[in-house]
């Protein structure tokens, strides 16, 4: 398989835009991560056909979920003091808006979400520094908080070009330090991240953690790069005949990536791993021909889109990870298709004609 | 909808209607009324029994919605509801919720008020239903990532049920890395454990190599041998002899053949030599023992001095 089958995924995303079957209800309150999938996903497969009007359309719907004095909310209608934002429904929400090219410097008022953002981050205790996914109705933080929420905080930030403003002119800023450090905490002695401390090292989080590290423009010491680095390589899967049998791995599952030790490839941490590579600078040193042809592998011949992993069903989630790997390293490796691959920016796995687009508007 | 109490005199919100959407799910009639009740007693900060009942519904539909486990958290307050029957429920909604991680941080939510109330906890109720979960996925990450919690909270770092335990995920399964992290979290993970005994580091060097030995290509036993040797600040050298014993690589006689039998030997021995050793040991990994790293070994390679 070496063809990118581009115009059975545009379908396939215009089709989830449009509509999803009920089995997809148990991430109702997803929805503004699964519209983001589609339509960034479509903006990297050159698919963005949209007329100026459905545009507009589009932004309006997504404004449903947003109201000034905090972010995004989860669920589309309103549930009075529990109409609480949510960090992903924001992320995402925000990140829809500029595929959509909407003014949002226009729209959301920056300093009414960062209020929120900085509210969802802890002041003491265990996880201090770190956000909490969103905040009981007292205003405290509430929920699971690791990297993932970490990494929202400062891509939200970002995307607020809140980092870019005098400090003195921040009215809600996030207590930077505080997270460094947290993140420097999560880091284990094999070089990979996990969700708490001395938890198993995660693909996932590793990736949450450099890219947010990066976006805060913090060096990691040369010598723990160079660590993450060699567990981060080691995620491609292989297994050489020469040596003894180990995991239960089909020839399908090589040359994808698996998120811990000795488990199986998963077309995500495909992303995790390139993406983490591609921020320390050395996404050459992985066997990207593998990496791609794996993925490849996974496409949905039938209804477009593709899956985790061979032999099993596509969803947004890892069709859209799986086009921002290929996109990635469209240059570095010939299939077919891949030249009408659109760029990617990394730091926020975003197209990078909507970032570039976010870097034209004035706040 | 729950029988046993009612909610007629409720309005259900009408749930996403205005067109056009974006990704509109057709949801199912239970879940259109399960949500829009919800929906409307959130609205009306109603804190009841009857709220109660339909958030545990409104959970086994939408799991991951935050704002319904806000909610029930408030009502059990509001309600006074005994804690430990809500321990209760939250173990009937794990099984079938294998990948969500609100169960596990509301549990902890639970416990801490269990705590704050009553000054103790019984710990021990928690293991049967880590075993539970474990049991039907031995590698389940928020399983293993809440088991760090109870150890760290009730001080289990060197309680011998469960440093029994881990011996026996690790003994049924040698490449469960899970069981290996937790290994290493009971071992030096404490916060004095970088004053861990050297008896306990030598123990734990003995114990992996014998792992290693049974089964030398392993990445989680490897990735713990060489986590020890980094935290203790322990050089590679002296594990030159240990890594032989999987690497023949055929030069030490004219008549020997190549014969090796672990990826992760060759590696540390390469980084042990840092010299033609060295050189041939990334070149065996590029060409045939870890052929899709090639390049990175190739890197290595050009850094040696």
């Amino acid at each position: 398989m070496n063809q990118l089958l581009i115009h059975k995924h545009v379908k396939y995303f215009t089709l989830c835009l449009n509509m999803l079957p009920s089995k997809h209800q148990d991430q109702d309150n997803n929805k503004l991560s699964l519209i983001c999938f589609c339509l960034e996903g479509l903006e990297l497969l050159n698919g963005l056909g949209f007329s100026d009007v459905e545009r507009a359309q589009f932004s309006d719907f997504i404004y449903n979920s947003y109201y000034t004095g905090n972010g995004f909310r989860a669920v589309m209608n309103p549930s009075g003091v529990y109409d609480i934002a949510t960090m992903s429904s924001t992320f995402f929400g925000l990140q829809s808006l500029l595929v959509l090219r909407d003014t949002i410097n226009e729209k959301v008022d920056r300093h009414s979400i960062m209020k929120f953002v900085q509210s969802c981050q802890w002041k003491t205790g265990p996880d201090k520094g770190c956000f909490a996914p969103t905040l009981n109705i007292d205003g405290t933080p509430f929920g699971d908080s690791d990297l993932r929420l970490c990494y929202m905080a400062v891509a939200i930030r970002r995307i607020l070009k809140y980092d870019q403003i005098p400090p003195q002119q921040r009215k809600y800023d996030i207590d930077v330090p505080a997270l460094i450090q947290y993140v420097l905490q999560r880091v284990n002695v094999s070089g990979g991240f996990s969700c708490v401390q001395l938890s198993e090292s995660h693909s996932g989080f590793t990736f949450c953690a450099l890219a947010m590290l990066k976006l805060l423009d913090y060096n990691l010491p040369e010598a723990d790069s160079h660590q993450t680095l060699n567990w981060i390589v080691h995620r491609q899967v292989n297994h050489p005949e020469v040596l003894p049998g180990e995991l239960e791995l089909r020839h399908e599952d090589f040359g994808g990536f698996n998120g811990r030790v000795n488990k199986l490839s998963d077309s995500c941490y495909s992303w995790w791993s390139l993406g983490s590579l591609e921020i320390l600078n050395h996404l050459d040193l992985s066997n990207l021909s593998a990496a791609a042809q794996f993925l490849l592998l996974n496409q949905d011949h039938r209804i477009g889109g593709i899956a985790k992993e061979f032999d099993s069903s596509p969803d947004p989630y890892h069709t859209f990870l799986s086009i921002c790997s290929l996109a990635l390293i469209k240059d570095k490796v010939d299939f077919e298709g891949n030249t009408q691959l659109s760029g990617l920016d990394v730091l926020l796995t975003a197209p990078t004609s909507a970032v570039e687009f976010l870097d034209s508007l004035k706040w | 909808m729950n029988s046993e109490y009612t909610y007629d005199d409720i309005e259900p919100v009408a749930l996403n209607e205005e067109q056009p959407q974006l990704c509109q799910i057709l949801y199912t009639d239970q879940f259109k009324s399960v949500m829009g009740t919800l929906l409307a007693l959130m609205k009306k900060n109603e804190y009841s029994d009857r709220a109660l009942a339909l958030t545990g519904l409104g959970i086994e539909i939408l799991p991951s919605h935050y704002s319904i486990w806000i909610y029930r958290y408030n009502v059990i307050r509001e309600i006074g509801k005994d804690l430990v029957d809500e321990l209760d429920w939250l173990e009937t909604i794990s099984l079938d919720n294998e990948k969500n991680y609100q169960i596990w941080n509301y549990r902890q939510l639970i416990i801490e008020q269990v705590i704050g109330t009553t000054g103790q906890y019984n710990y021990h109720r928690e293991f049967p239903i880590m075993a539970a979960m474990l049991s039907s996925d031995a590698k389940n990450h928020h399983v293993w990532t809440y088991r760090k919690w109870v150890v760290s909270r009730f001080g289990l770092f060197a309680d011998e049920k469960e440093n029994s335990f881990v011996e026996a995920m690790i003994e049924q399964d040698v490449r469960n890395n899970s069981a290996w992290n937790h290994r290493f979290y009971l071992k030096f993970g404490h916060e004095q454990g970088d004053a861990a005994t050297s008896d306990v580091v030598d123990e734990e060097l003995e114990y992996v190599k014998h792992k290693i030995t049974v089964s030398p290509q392993n990445e989680s036993s490897w990735n713990y041998l060489l986590g020890i040797c980094n935290k203790f600040n322990i050089s590679l050298q002296t594990l030159e002899g240990f890594c032989k014993q999987f690497v023949n690589d055929g030069t030490d006689s004219a008549d020997e053949i190549e014969l090796i039998k672990s990826s992760y030997a060759l590696e540390v021995l390469a980084q042990v030599y840092n010299d033609d050793k060295s050189i041939l040991y990334y070149d065996l990994l590029s060409t045939k023992y870890d052929p899709i790293r090639k390049n990175y070994w190739q890197y290595m390679k050009s850094m040696l001095i």
